[in-house]
């Protein structure tokens, strides 16, 4: 192993699960002797599980790391006591960086899959859910309980707790504390102190270890509780005073395993019972989703409990029918007899023997006896006479598989459980992460999987390590292999482009980009890359407003104003939403847009809505800004009503101020008419013609207001002033809607219809007038209907009675 | 996005009411982030929507403690820790949360938990914003897809807005995003739309939309088989897009379905109509309680609101399905409602006189059993008669009869009589700037005035359809007196309003109507629609001189022998007039009311070629109609006249490939009859339109679901094109 040249203990180390990569990290809080190795190595070393050096992250070393782990993503997570948090990926990408926003140094951290824990040196903490999405929030707070160093402490990641939030376990005291966001819980115990806590891969545990305490008197021990700290299910304390607990981990979720500073590790089972395996240095451990990872400079090792199909087949003196299958196949390899008796004594139990084969395969670490149990199982399907064949050749291909991510140069020693654990994209991205292109392309088609991923990752990749070619020989190499692929209209272009933007091959991003399908995707590329006007053609491809908004935003803030008016004019649609935006902002902005693109009478309309009366704004303030716009409005020769109406306007202000202040601001009849109905009508009169208010109008509104105010002599003149341009029916039906009969009866022989009187004066209940007109106008119809409704008037019904005799006659 | 096969949905029993559950789970869910206790934040714009979707009570039980509105002003929400804001992605809504973040920061006391779900959708302009504000890292954003509503089984709505003045008046294509993607979670339940017609600009920016979307979902699903994504839908044969700009005269109009009256009258919003004064006092104290369990968080939960000081003589009620009687009128002509509601109460009485027939323990018992119902019913009537009173109050008033008789002759394609021209004389005159329009500037405080109140809308609305059926008989004085009389009336601020209409068609200066700006069709559109021309409202290339005068002869828009109480077709929902947009998809689906009547018969004239030597498509011996069956050819003329791009794509998955594929897929698909058809009008459509489909699904034997982005009337169309007041 390429990591024996180095001294482990001289590093911190860190390994993924998942049969991951391992960094080293020199450990600047121990003193080093000088040596061979370069003492002020900052960097971290990365190395495949297989001990293959992958990679190696230089790091400045001018800030101290407080912790560092792999997430899920096998990307290195390290956090500084400064509080920045870097975040570095295998394939050597650019680091992303964020901080967690604590004043107080970070002294220590804790990790789940997307996730942190940090501790401050004020002994508060703080969390971010998502490292992608870096949003710290702090913990409760522990000001109150937590006055020194935690003797240790661990934590419950969110799929485990109850509140579904991650959840602190520190030892304090002899007491365990339990923080998370809303308070702080102590859990009253008095064992302690602990100086390492463990929570088991469900949840329903915790192994919680004392060494070198007083509590124990000096010995090591280890306690498996409940995750509510009220029953204990296992103890083990260790026989001798030099043991040390050098890491502890959990194989799967019923066994603890210790790793001691001697060398040797023990398992403590469910019931406190222990198995001790030895090495020659402490062993490193890894927590794996179904056992453990052991290692140490020399040796590499996995510890996980043997399958239950595994013990059936195997375990001694077994009778299973899978056991019995297994004894066939060895004895048909010695050629004998015996081996047809077996067979045909597993009977019905048959399918089940086949399931227990192929399984106990899949569960078997040595190829051997994977090839062995699946050829008995092989076997068994022979004496069936149904046999689905998907399990058996799933298995044969998923152990393929396996096999070739353990390998050495692959060097992702995974199990069964653990890669079917993850979905199969993650293995692809997990050999892409360390460039095996090739074997990720091969993987993809014998599991007859779309390759997209793989060759947009290797056309970045290419990208990257090309520093000689041109952008055009770049472009044809690249072209050649996409072109290749069945799915190339699909593959994402924009990722490639991207990548090539960033090495500073613009021209082939450029053209790359032209392969996109989806416009919306190269929006935010091409406003990286400058072309204001290409994003925003594209922006507005998309169809989408947000991604116009989008552009214009940014063009807003990163150009000169005039240069960002020219692009956003360009095109009608970014133009109108250029001022929607502006109008929404309330931006000043729109009006030098206006005056920029000679749009006069939009920039007076601009004026004249922000032209709000208020006590603020008196009115000769409002008159002045009119004044203004009406100027800008003249530019536009077109807009001859608008020029007028916004003359009139000021003219009607300037009036309305002089009427008093309840005027101002009201419609020009509106004006008219509250003069009127205060009785000013030699003000009214003089507004009428101030305003050339046309007469139909005039009257119109006078005759209304009069009618209201109930004025009836100034009615009568105004009838009679000369012929109305109404005529006299409005009177009428004003009178009438006025609930005044009288005076609509004044007016009814006035109307211009002589046939409409009779059913006026009927309408108001003035029979005999209404009889009267009928009779004039010959209208027996309503003679007849008059003589209906005036029953409570006999004489007059019989005079109508005998003009429509008269009238019938005639 | 999956859709679902076999199951179901995809026989003739499908639902679209499943919707609303989904929309519910979706809300719980975004409730359910939030630990404990929780304040909810809700646009004013958003409650009715909500209150559709879930009950108050609902959002109780998942820690909701508090309604309020988002409004001006820090916001005091005590002790609660958790924030939710559930608003639309606008500018300035986003400015005021980022102003109550800060607020509270600043003020000290506990610290909050912010949440904001945009609806429908997460924009990066609203995220801009916020860190703009800087508080982008104290919020946790989200978006809640509150796609279309389910108000009814055959009606959508995504609730949005004031749509038709953001596309044509602001250019904001924002909304259209909004309906591709309410369009794509139908497409994901349902299957594709095999085809796709439609007509207007914002049509075709729809349906490229849709195209682009389709692309992403068969390409972005990174190793997922694609094949079962493109699933064509066995429900619905097609989708039929109807811009509102192609249409813009029919919500003009006064409706005159029981439905529409009540919506001109008092206004409905979101499916429930408040009633004030006497109306409200007739039904009983009962009455009161049953709606006030019905309605949801706009009445109860709001706590800002304030309409719970008043409720005593105000009274919400609920206008769907669920009410029998009001199922049954609904799409009904005011001219038969009356009628109806007195044989209803007859046979309601008769059922209630029954007990006295009850002799044995067996009929009393069976009596007890349906009288929860009969006093259902019997409160219901009460509402409806008194509704249906105020109503002919004022569709017997002088006013309401004076413009349906100006709104006829324009029809009818005549010019106004010297009368009707004095009348909107008058109403200019006698204008009320600050009149209530109920369902837009604020509630009815009582009865409805008998008399239609001069307000603008109404003004406008006359003004409009006279200059969108005069067209170019439309003389510049006339114009020019009016748009005096308007300012006069309403005030300088109407310049403005005026000036909108005129950007976005509605009412057409003659002189500007002149220069017609045509741009070729023969245009390269493969940049997309928005990049090369401006989406507009008139035609772009009209054969015609007057368009609209072509189209009601040739779409036969306006028929003379309507029977309005038992109603043959859709032009009983005007009396007389039938939408153009109705008129459209009869085209599509090959309806005989839109082939011209000849005296040898209706159907005679459908196989006589017209002038040009083209036939009009007609059905085929032996076919049914009902659902889309050829797209639009054969109406080129009618569409040539009419603004906008025409749609018709198919989505079918043979499409390029081979023809054989997609003549078979037609063959297969034309024999097994996908039972709906999914109408969407893009800027709102009228309940008279909603009522015209449903006597379309009557006739047809199949179910046109119309998907709207909100229900409008001629008020509130017009609302949002007409500028407010200044003085305050």
């Amino acid at each position: 192993m390429q990591w024996a040249s180095q001294d482990l203990a001289r590093f911190r180390v860190c390994a993924s699960s998942f049969g991951g990569p391992i960094a080293l990290l020199r450990d600047d809080r121990l003193l080093h002797e000088a040596g061979p190795a370069p003492l002020l190595d900052s960097s971290i070393h990365v190395f495949s599980a297989s001990g293959l050096t992958i990679g190696k992250i230089e790091y400045d070393g001018l800030h101290h790391v407080a912790g560092f782990s792999w997430n899920s993503r096998e990307q290195l997570v390290c956090v500084q006591e400064d509080g920045t948090v870097r975040v570095f990926s295998l394939s050597g990408q650019e680091p992303a960086s964020f901080s967690l926003g604590t004043t107080a140094s970070i002294v220590d951290c804790r990790f789940w899959d997307q996730g942190l824990v940090a501790m401050t040196s004020e002994y508060r903490f703080v969390y971010v859910n998502d490292i992608g999405e870096p949003k710290p929030k702090f913990l409760a707070d522990t000001l109150s309980h937590i006055t020194e160093m935690p003797y240790s402490w661990a934590i419950v990641p969110p799929h485990l707790t109850l509140s579904h939030h991650v959840e602190v376990l520190a030892s304090v005291g002899k007491t365990i504390l339990s923080i998370d966001a809303a308070g702080v819980q102590d859990q009253l115990l008095d064992h302690g102190p602990y100086t390492h806590i463990s929570v088991s891969p469900n949840g329903r545990l915790a192994a919680l270890c004392s060494d070198h305490q007083q509590s124990t008197g000096g010995y090591l021990r280890i306690q498996v509780v409940s995750m509510d700290f009220q029953r204990s299910f296992s103890e083990y304390t260790s026989t001798s005073l030099d043991d040390r607990l050098f890491d502890i981990a959990w194989c799967g979720s019923d066994a603890a395993v210790a790793s001691l500073s001697t060398g040797d590790t023990l398992l403590v089972g469910p019931f406190g019972d222990t198995l001790t395996f030895s090495h020659d240095a402490p062993m490193h451990l890894v927590q794996e989703l179904d056992g453990v990872r052991l290692f140490n400079a020399l040796s590499h090792e996995f510890l996980s409990k043997v399958s239950e199909d595994a013990k059936s087949v195997f375990q001694i003196g077994s009778t299973s029918a899978a056991a019995l299958l297994f004894d066939a196949l060895d004895g048909i390899r010695l050629h004998s007899s015996r081996a047809d008796e077996t067979v045909r004594s597993i009977g019905d139990d048959m399918p089940q023997a086949v399931d227990t084969c192929i399984a106990a395969a899949g569960s078997e670490p040595n190829v051997e006896l994977q090839q062995s149990l699946l050829r008995a199982a092989s076997l068994g399907k022979s004496f069936l006479p149904v046999f689905a064949g998907d399990k058996l050749v799933d298995m044969c291909r998923s152990l393929r598989l396996v096999h070739c991510l353990s390998s050495y140069e692959v060097g992702i020693p995974v199990s069964l459980l653990q890669f079917q654990s993850l979905p199969f994209e993650e293995w692809i991205s997990r050999l892409l992460n360390r460039q095996q292109h090739r074997m990720a392309a091969a993987v993809c088609q014998y599991m007859e999987q779309p390759a997209d991923q793989v060759y947009v990752h290797w056309a970045c990749a290419k990208i990257r390590a090309s520093s000689t070619l041109d952008d055009d020989t770049l472009y044809r190499a690249l072209l050649d292999r996409l072109d290749s692929l069945p799915t190339a209209t699909i593959a994402s272009f924009v990722d490639i482009a991207e990548v090539a933007n960033h090495c500073g091959y613009q021209r082939l991003a450029i053209r790359l980009l032209g392969h996109e399908p989806r416009a919306a995707n190269q929006v935010p590329l091409l406003i990286s890359m400058n072309q204001d006007k290409a994003a925003m053609d594209a922006a507005i491809r998309s169809g989408d407003a947000d991604l116009v908004y989008f552009v214009i935003f940014h063009l807003f803030k990163a150009m000169a104003l005039g240069d960002f008016f020219q692009v956003v004019g360009r095109t009608q649609a970014a133009g109108r939403l250029f001022e929607r935006y502006c109008v929404d902002q309330s931006s000043p902005v729109l009006q030098d847009y206006y005056f920029q693109d000679d749009a006069f009478a939009k920039s007076a309309r601009l004026i004249v809505i922000d032209n709000k009366l208020t006590p603020q704004v008196e009115v000769p303030k409002v008159v002045a800004n009119l004044k203004v716009a009406l100027k800008i409005l003249h530019n536009d020769r077109t807009r001859t009503l608008e020029t007028a109406a916004m003359d009139l306007q000021i003219r009607l202000i300037q009036a309305q101020a002089q009427l008093g202040p309840e005027f101002v601001g009201l419609p020009l009849n509106e004006t008219l008419a509250q003069c009127l109905a205060k009785g000013e009508y030699a003000k009214a009169s003089k507004l009428r013609s101030d305003f050339k208010i046309p007469e139909r109008r005039y009257y119109w509104i006078k005759l209304h207001a009069l009618v209201v105010r109930r004025d009836w002599p100034e009615l009568a003149r105004l009838a009679n002033a000369k012929k109305s341009p109404i005529g006299y029916r409005p009177f009428v039906d004003e009178c009438i809607a006025a609930l005044q009969y009288q005076e609509a009866a004044k007016y009814i022989p006035r109307c211009e219809v002589a046939g409409d009187r009779p059913m006026l004066f009927l309408r108001i209940g003035f029979f005999r007038e209404a009889a009267q007109a009928a009779a004039s106008t010959k209208d027996i119809d309503m003679l007849r209907q008059i003589h209906g409704a005036s029953a409570r008037d006999p004489t007059l019904q019989h005079d109508i009675a005998q003009q429509i005799e008269q009238l019938s006659r005639s | 996005m999956r859709p679902v096969d076999k199951s179901p949905e995809s026989s003739n029993e499908f639902s679209i009411t499943q919707l609303r559950e989904i929309l519910r789970d979706e809300l719980i869910a975004i409730l359910d982030t939030i630990r404990g206790s929780k304040a909810l934040v809700l646009d004013k714009d958003l409650s009715g929507a909500l209150s559709i979707i879930v009950d108050f009570g609902v959002l109780k039980d998942h820690g909701v403690e508090k309604i309020f509105l988002l409004d001006d002003g820090p916001l005091d929400t005590g002790t609660i820790k958790g924030v939710l804001y559930l608003t639309l992605p606008h500018i300035r809504k986003m400015k005021l949360i980022a102003e109550q973040v800060r607020a509270s920061s600043q003020s000290g006391g506990v610290p909050k938990e912010y949440s904001l779900q945009l609806v429908p959708r997460r924009t990066l302009l609203c995220e801009r914003v916020l860190e703009e504000e800087g508080v982008l890292g104290d919020i946790t954003i989200g978006e809640y897809r509150m796609d279309f509503i389910p108000l009814e089984g055959d009606l959508l709505s995504l609730e949005l807005p004031s749509t038709f003045k953001e596309l044509y008046l602001d250019g904001d294509f924002s909304s259209i995003q909004h309906v591709a993607r309410a369009i794509m979670r139908l497409q994901g339940l349902y299957g594709f739309f095999p085809r796709i017609v439609g007509k207007g600009d914002f049509a075709q920016v729809l349906a490229d939309s849709l195209a682009r979307m389709r692309l992403e979902l068969v390409s972005g699903g990174t190793g997922g088989p694609s094949s079962g994504v493109l699933a064509m839908s066995t429900v619905f044969d097609s989708l039929v897009i109807i811009d509102r700009a192609v249409d813009m005269v029919t919500p003009l109009l006064t409706q005159l379905t029981y439905e529409g009256l009540i919506s001109e009258v008092y206004g409905i919003s979101n499916g429930s109509v408040t009633l004030g004064g006497v109306a409200a006092l007739a039904p009983s104290a009962a009455g009161t309680a049953t709606t006030a369990n019905t309605s949801g968080v706009g009445g109860s939960g709001a706590s800002g609101s304030g309409d719970s000081q008043s409720a005593g003589k105000r009274r919400r009620i609920m206008l769907n399905d669920s009410d029998t009687i009001y199922r049954e009128i609904r799409s009904m002509n005011f001219a038969g409602v009356g009628a109806l509601l007195s044989k209803i109460s007859r046979q309601l009485q008769d059922n209630y006189e029954s007990r006295h027939r009850a002799k044995t323990v067996q009929e009393i018992r069976s009596f007890v059993g349906k009288l929860g119902g009969l006093q259902a019913e019997h409160q219901s009537l009460k509402s409806h008669v008194s509704l249906a009173e105020s109503i002919m109050r004022r569709t017997q008033s002088d006013d309401f009869n004076a413009i349906l008789e100006i709104e006829q002759s324009l029809v009818g394609g005549n010019d106004l009589t010297k009368e009707q021209l004095a009348y909107i004389e008058k109403m200019l005159a006698l204008a009320d700037p600050n009149a209530i329009v109920p369902g837009v500037g604020g509630e009815l405080k009582e009865q409805p005035p008998v008399s239609i109140p001069n307000s603008i809308h109404k003004v406008l609305r006359v003004l409009c359809l006279y200059s969108l059926w005069r067209g170019p008989n439309f003389k510049q004085k006339t114009y020019d007196a009016w748009y005096e009389d308007v300012v006069a009336a309403f005030g300088h601020h109407q310049a403005i309003t005026l000036d909108n209409l005129e950007r976005v068609g509605l009412l057409s200066s003659p002189s500007s109507t002149a220069q017609i700006i045509s741009s070729g069709p023969g245009e390269s559109r493969a940049s997309g629609l928005l990049n090369s021309v401006a989406p507009s409202t008139k035609p772009r290339s009209p054969v015609h001189p007057n368009s609209i005068g072509f189209l009601r002869k040739a779409l036969n828009l306006i028929v003379s022998d309507v029977r309005e109480s038992n109603p043959d077709d859709a032009s009983y929902v005007y009396s007389g007039y039938a939408p153009i947009s109705i008129r459209l998809l009869q085209c599509l689906v090959r309806d005989p009311a839109v082939y011209p009547a000849n005296p040898s018969g209706r159907y005679a004239a459908l196989l006589r070629p017209l002038g040009d030597g083209r036939a009009r498509p007609a059905l085929a011996d032996g076919q049914s109609t009902g659902g889309v069956k050829g797209g639009w050819a054969g109406w080129e003329d009618v569409l040539n006249e009419l603004p906008g791009e025409t749609v018709d794509v198919s989505q079918s998955p043979g499409d390029g490939d081979s023809d054989v594929a997609v003549a078979d897929a037609m063959v297969r698909r034309l024999g097994e009859k996908a039972p709906a058809t999914l109408v969407v009008f893009l800027g709102g459509c009228t309940f008279t339109e909603i009522a015209a489909l449903r006597l379309l699904s009557q006739q047809h034997g199949h179910r046109y679901i119309a998907a709207t982005t909100q229900i409008i009337n001629g008020n509130s169309f017009l609302d949002s094109l007409i500028q407010k007041s200044m003085t305050n």
